[in-house]
């Protein structure tokens, strides 16, 4: 089975220089690193005051492309929140939705969440949060913005046991905190140390881990060597499960 | 799977503390680094389970006693750089350095935060390595969090080039230093950077060999903090020819470390 990655972003990122492909460009890029299907979410839509306009750019773009599983940026704090979530599932075909809860400053524990989660849940849709977008160390001086902490997620999940969540970004050392919610999965796009793979499924276990390799801010190269690993490291099984199973069962449900 | 052209790694560790280095970890860093192509590992010694950010003599010498326990049980695989704190008296640096890189075979030095780089009390340090001809590898970051002890800017690095031109001096920690931190150092040419640590942002290696050029960036891991795969897969998925990959991953260290460029 193709390998499929969670986390891919369309549009720009304000920080520093990267890699700015079309939907085709994308596309070619990662099918000609092994990738079967991508969960595509809008960069852009984090800064936009109005993340629709990110969205919208993105998937007009991509257009029915079955390779790009489309990811909703949505923010609660918006009046139109809500209508916004329809939209995105009804008429863009977004299948999953994108929270920057710390971009666009409001708590996990924010009632509006709550009401998302239960939306996302009645269209088996899942919530990925992203906890961070960037090493905090190497943020620009006039814009630090801290890492959303897992707990809020552990909790959030705990008072949604029928809904499905992604963790986008978290560090192998905030993985083993996540293992008291088992409705909560991460991806690999931040996890690293000697052995990154063992590590990491020894601490949130085989089931819960996916593939995201955050392209293009990060080198894909790099997150698809955390699952390149020496022979008796880690059960081929497990690498499977990780490489493709784990984001269909958490995609489907 | 990768291409798995050959490789130097120029920044590992080992953590396992006590005074004969770990049989098990040596062996499972060998075997890893060697499914990723990597040959040879230069190691910078135990630097956190056995001292700290402001090691004490005893504390240096049994780091550096390591290191050479290390080299001398794979000296076909491991490379040792003489760690030293400037803080420490004049006298015991010469005898360290003299210990362990003129008897012991040691190739470098390394210097992490004990003090920073522009410190008046790094000049033997660096004039031992000029006598000697032999690389200074020194730990930079450019933060605006999680700051330790006294950590030195890639600014402080090329203030302390500028002072010892004849040293060359190896940048640690190219993400972590990022574009500010290149353009520091990119008029200083005995200045180079490893690629070790930090989360694989793309594009930053590219942007280094084109401020640098091809000579003067070399791959690096951090070891066992980050992963040999992961570090070194960034180098060889980077948007750079197959000739300056090669200068990346063996021969810019080679030359640096006199390694045989020509060795399998």
């Amino acid at each position: 089975m193709k390998l499929i990655d969670v986390s891919v972003f369309g549009g720009s990122w304000p920080f520093r220089a990267h890699a700015r492909r079309t939907p085709e460009q994308l596309k070619a890029y990662l099918t000609a690193r092994g990738v079967g299907q991508a969960w595509l979410a809008s960069a852009s839509a984090v800064f936009y005051p109005d993340p629709m306009a990110g969205n919208e750019e993105l998937f007009a773009e991509t257009g029915e492309e079955p390779f790009f599983i489309k990811v909703a940026v949505i923010d609660v704090t918006l009046a139109t929140w809500e209508r916004d979530l329809t939209n995105c599932f009804e008429r863009l075909g977004c299948l999953a939705v994108k929270l920057f809860p710390n971009y666009h400053g409001y708590g996990l524990d924010d009632p509006r969440v709550l009401r998302l989660v239960a939306l996302c849940r009645e269209r088996r849709a899942p919530v990925c949060i992203q906890v961070r977008m960037m090493d905090e160390r190497g943020h620009h001086t006039l814009m630090k913005v801290p890492a959303v902490p897992v707990e809020q997620v552990v909790a959030l999940a705990q008072r949604a046991p029928g809904a499905r969540f992604l963790v986008c970004g978290a560090y192998q050392g905030e993985l083993h905190r996540l293992r008291e919610a088992g409705n909560v999965w991460a991806d690999l796009s931040f996890v690293e140390s000697g052995h990154t793979l063992r590590v990491a499924v020894n601490a949130l276990g085989a089931q819960r881990l996916v593939f995201g390799s955050h392209t293009p801010l990060h080198s894909f190269g790099a997150g698809a060597a955390k699952l390149d690993v020496p022979p008796g490291d880690v059960e081929p099984d497990t690498v499977r499960r990780i490489r493709a199973e784990n984001a269909l069962s958490l995609l489907r449900g | 799977m990768q291409q798995r052209s050959r490789a130097i790694d120029v920044h590992t560790h080992l953590n396992t503390p006590g005074p004969q280095p770990s049989e098990e970890e040596l062996e499972r860093a060998i075997r890893t680094a060697r499914y990723y192509g990597i040959e040879r590992l230069v190691l910078l010694g135990n630097l956190t389970a056995m001292g700290g950010p402001d090691p004490s003599m005893a504390d240096v010498a049994a780091i550096n006693s390591h290191t050479l326990r290390a080299m001398a049980r794979y000296p076909e695989t491991y490379i040792g750089f003489c760690y030293v704190n400037p803080a420490h008296p004049v006298s015991f640096l010469r005898d360290e350095i003299d210990r362990c890189v003129v008897q012991g075979g040691m190739k470098g030095l390394k210097l992490w935060i004990a003090v920073k780089a522009t410190d008046p009390r790094l000049e033997p340090v660096m004039e031992a390595a000029a006598e000697l001809q032999i690389p200074v590898l020194h730990h930079a970051w450019y933060k605006q969090t999680v700051f330790i002890y006294n950590e030195s800017t890639p600014a402080e690095i090329a203030e302390l080039a500028r002072r010892f031109p004849e040293v060359p001096i190896v940048m640690a920690h190219l993400t972590g230093c990022g574009a500010r931190g290149v353009l520091d150092v990119a008029d200083r040419p005995n200045v180079y950077v490893d690629t070790s640590g930090g989360q694989p942002e793309s594009g930053i290696l590219e942007y280094a060999v084109g401020q640098l050029g091809p000579d003067r960036v070399l791959y690096g891991s951090d070891w066992p903090l980050r992963d040999f795969g992961v570090q070194i897969g960034r180098v060889r998925d980077a948007d750079l020819p197959a000739d300056v990959l090669e200068r990346l991953l063996w021969r810019n260290a080679a030359r640096l470390l006199r390694i045989e460029e020509d060795a399998p």
